[in-house]
């Protein structure tokens, strides 16, 4: 048992902690009026750094989580090195967006009207949810982490203020994450029937001894094709979630990170952990659904966001495009793939959210930048944040010197093998993707405009938690491929 | 006479029968957001019944653990994509449905 809550820490404390905020909210007198956060409150006075505190002992915490390795709470969760790895990756991005730096996410989220103070409470259980899903050891256990993740995800997409059309958001990603946990469930029971139980290792097993005469091995086939669809189904893949750019549209600057990148994040971990855990004796039946699906995603999210003028609509189209190169990866014939789609999705989703991070700095007549001709001549009105943006979308359009060229290479490399084919579709879209990322630049350097672009970005504040993400993009890449292949080896 | 015996393959067929009525409800009756949920509703109704079945089938209680951790968890979700209905309905004065997407295509 204290094994057990060794293990489990960093949730224990994140549940906690998210509680303690939520009554220090509703029982303190007169903070509905104020204009401050009980994140605000609960932290010390002024203390700009106050998350950076909160993210340290977590990080304490899931430092302490490595040494108690192992499956706990009887088989339901396990904590390893791919959970440990995928959770400071979480709270690294998470804790950065609740507000780490009071005046730029705050100033953003106040700009859109959320004042509410149950907002870092919501982003919390979000987060607790995440790490349910990555150390998911059981079948139930996916479906209440997936729960946890999503519903306080649909009532933070409905904040914002204005229009109705964050309420529209919230409504369709209600009604597709709704949908895609019935696929998920009806999985879940037809596997639960015919294995006999819900844990990832008699799964694999049971899979080992099962033939095709077998009993009900063509439902449990059906029912892993259940799973899988799910799954994809919340990762926003390839015409499964024709709605994702709508709902991404609805939201504020602020909060795309909890809505594009940790979900795809936590379900690419299950997704790995599920194909080459539980269900790896079945992969001539998960490798070419997988292809097919990512060779889709590549071509609708390289075509789909060529055209896009609202930044929001561009990322989520781009998500698209680049949870399809993570699929090509996993499906493709070498265990070599999943390490490269694995790092591939490390690295561009922390430099995503760097480019989100600087352009949520921005704003122009006290409103946020929504439309990407927004930002024209921005070189001139603030060259600071106007290079780092051109930095990364360098990176993320793949061009050699920065870390997006290399991990695209080494993926390409593990899928050479797939066919022309493949490969072509895959460069085609690659390369209409960086022309995509390259117009952007070509906006921010190149053209005049006229209006006034204000920037609440400053040296001295905010800026300790993006050291960890500028080294990981341009330097030590074999340290963390060799953190990622150890985390791998060890499922 | 004949002596009919209900066994696990007919509740599998009630299940499979539900889920598919609750999937078809949703693709292809999109005029109310109400009806979409009672369909999933019907569809949630499917899964729990094969879970109830196999469960009996095996003889132990883990399915219907799953059913009532499902029914919870599923009714919170309900409960608050209701409340979304709602505040949507009083900023717009009516319950959304198919045609009235007016995000920018």
């Amino acid at each position: 048992m204290l094994i057990n809550t060794a293990m489990f820490l960093p949730e224990l404390f994140l549940g906690v902690f998210s509680l303690g905020l939520l009554f220090l909210g509703l029982y303190r007198p007169g903070i509905r009026g104020k204009e401050e956060t009980s994140l605000q409150l609960a932290l010390p006075k002024g203390a700009s750094y106050g998350v950076l505190i909160l993210l340290l002992v977590l990080l304490g915490f899931l430092w302490f989580a490595h040494i108690f390795q192992g499956i706990s709470f009887s088989g339901f969760l396990i904590s390893d090195k791919m959970s440990i790895l995928s959770k400071a990756f979480i709270c690294l991005i998470g804790l950065s967006w609740i507000g780490f730096d009071n005046r730029i996410i705050e100033s953003t989220l106040e700009r859109d009207g959320i004042k509410q103070f149950e907002y870092p409470v919501l982003c919390l259980v979000s987060i607790i949810g995440s790490f349910l899903m990555v150390s998911a050891h059981h079948l139930l256990a996916i479906y209440f982490g997936i729960a946890l993740q999503t519903i306080p995800l649909y009532v933070l997409i409905s904040l914002k203020k204005g229009g109705g059309l964050s309420k529209e958001s919230a409504l369709k990603y209600f009604l597709l994450g709704s949908l895609s946990s019935l696929f998920l469930l009806y999985g879940i029971a037809l596997v639960y029937g015919f294995v006999g139980s819900g844990d990832f290792r008699e799964i694999s097993t049971s899979l080992e001894w099962l033939t095709e005469n077998s009993l009900g091995y063509s439902w449990l086939q059906a029912g892993f094709l259940f799973i899988v669809i799910g799954l994809l189904f919340k990762l926003g893949l390839a015409s499964l979630n024709p709605w994702g750019p709508d709902i991404s549209q609805g939201v504020s600057n602020a909060q795309m990170p909890f809505l594009l990148l940790i979900p795809k994040i936590s379900g690419a971990i299950l997704l790995v952990r599920l194909l080459f855990g539980a269900f790896h004796g079945l992969h001539f039946l998960w490798k070419p659904l997988l292809l097919s699906v990512a060779l889709i995603s590549l071509v609708m999210g390289s075509v789909g966001a060529f055209s896009q003028t609202n930044i929001r609509r561009f990322f989520s189209y781009m998500g698209l495009f680049h949870m399809g190169f993570f699929l090509l990866g996993l499906s493709s014939k070498e265990f070599n793939g999943a390490y490269a789609g694995l790092l591939y999705l490390f690295i561009f989703s922390g430099t995503t959210l760097g480019f989100l991070f600087f352009w949520t700095t921005l704003s122009t007549n006290d409103r946020n930048l929504d439309k990407i001709p927004q930002v024209k001549g921005l070189l001139k009105k603030q060259p600071v944040v106007a290079g780092i943006l051109c930095l990364l979308l360098l990176s993320l359009a793949g061009l050699p010197p920065f870390a997006g060229f290399w991990t695209t290479l080494y993926l390409m490399s593990t899928v050479i093998s797939g066919g022309s084919f493949i490969i072509g579709i895959s460069l085609a879209s690659a390369l209409i993707s960086a022309i995509g990322y390259l117009k952007i630049i070509k906006v921010i350097c190149f053209e005049e405009g006229h209006e006034e672009i204000h920037s609440t970005f400053s040296w001295t504040s905010g800026w300790i938690l993006l050291i960890p993400f500028v080294i990981l993009f341009f330097t030590a890449q074999d340290f963390f491929l060799e953190i990622i292949r150890e985390a791998l080896s060890s499922l | 006479m004949y002596s009919v015996s209900i066994s696990l393959g007919h509740y599998l067929a009630l299940g499979a029968i539900l889920f598919v009525l609750g999937i078809f409800g949703v693709l292809k009756n999109r005029h109310h957001t109400l009806t979409l949920f009672m369909s999933l509703k019907v569809g949630l109704l499917g899964i729990l019944f094969t879970l109830l079945a196999f469960s009996k089938f095996h003889h132990h209680f883990q399915g219907q653990i799953f059913s009532l951790f499902v029914l919870a968890l599923a009714g919170a979700e309900f409960i608050l994509g209701l409340i979304l209905v709602l505040s949507f309905y009083q900023n717009k004065n009516f319950v959304p449905t198919e045609d009235v997407i007016d995000l920018e295509k």
